[in-house]
């Protein structure tokens, strides 16, 4: 299946690495969408019903990483979307936390070996 | 604990220079390096609050920017002078965010603020700080220092 992927995060320079790394995974990419911030993503998610991969960032302004998973977990047409959070600081306690909202976690910098691993640990193989 | 400190940020700096600029450190004795003083620097700082208050400071050779960002991004070509900037802010943020741990331990939840870039004339390097560390990499000489006030007493390194 390919992967339309929705990459999140403040930082232009961070989406333009995230995304080149992605594409040094080796997954069969159909689209990348970009947003700033979590409100952005969710228009993005609204607006783009292929999606089917998120990756985002932790620290973002308006709504964070971690608050919009919860968003996204509380709407009925994107509960279930496989999402890996993507950060600099990963404590066990915050991680903790993702995984019960059903989230994938990789700490900064990743190479795209380790990428793919959450990715497949994100959707479930 | 400075010993250990130091050790942990220039691992750090080790570390993230490695997987994201394919940069190195050269096998030599650092102190062979000239002085940060005495070259034309930018210096980075990270502010973080959380199970500790403090600063990290990167500071690296003006030109490293442009290196530095090219590798981080994949770019052959000229990048904006503001990208590069990014980048290596960025590049600051993946510092302090991979060193707090290895001195605060892995529990410990850290809130990180934006990078910036600070004048030279307002850093003092070493002075100020608990820990300072330097890597020489083939690009040129990195130094990282870390002013932390720990929450609580306790230090895992």
């Amino acid at each position: 299946m390919s992967l339309n992927v929705l990459v999140v995060d403040d930082s232009p320079v961070m989406r333009k690495m995230v995304i080149r790394v992605l594409g040094m995974s080796g997954l069969p990419i159909e689209s990348v969408h970009e947003a700033c911030q979590g409100r952005e993503a969710l228009a993005v998610l609204a607006r783009e019903s292929r999606i089917n991969l998120g990756l985002f960032d932790v620290n973002m302004p308006v709504l964070n990483g971690e608050e919009l998973v919860i968003q996204i977990r509380a709407e009925p047409k994107t509960a279930l979307l496989p999402v890996v959070m993507v950060s600099t600081e990963g404590s066990v306690e915050r991680i903790d936390r993702l995984k019960r909202l059903g989230a994938a976690f990789i700490r900064k910098p990743f190479g795209p070996e380790a990428l793919l691993d959450a990715i497949i640990s994100a959707t479930g193989g | 604990m400075n010993g250990e400190w130091k050790a942990a940020l220039s691992r750090a700096v080790r570390d993230v220079f490695e997987s994201l600029c394919f940069m190195l450190p050269v096998p030599t004795n650092v102190s062979a390096a000239p002085d940060p003083g005495s070259l034309s620097r930018v210096i980075l700082a990270v502010d973080f609050s959380g199970a500790g208050r403090g600063s990290l400071h990167l500071t690296l050779p003006d030109s490293m920017i442009s290196q530095v960002a090219s590798s981080m991004l994949g770019e052959d070509g000229p990048l904006e002078l503001s990208e590069q900037y990014d980048a290596v802010c960025e590049l600051a943020n993946i510092v302090c965010g991979n060193v707090l741990p290895l001195i605060a331990g892995e529990r410990a939840v850290f809130d990180l603020a934006s990078p910036r870039v600070i004048a030279t004339m307002d850093a003092n390097l070493g002075d100020s700080f608990d820990a300072s560390a330097r890597v020489l990499l083939d690009e040129g000489l990195v130094c990282a220092s870390i002013s932390l006030q720990l929450a609580d007493a306790q230090v895992t390194v």
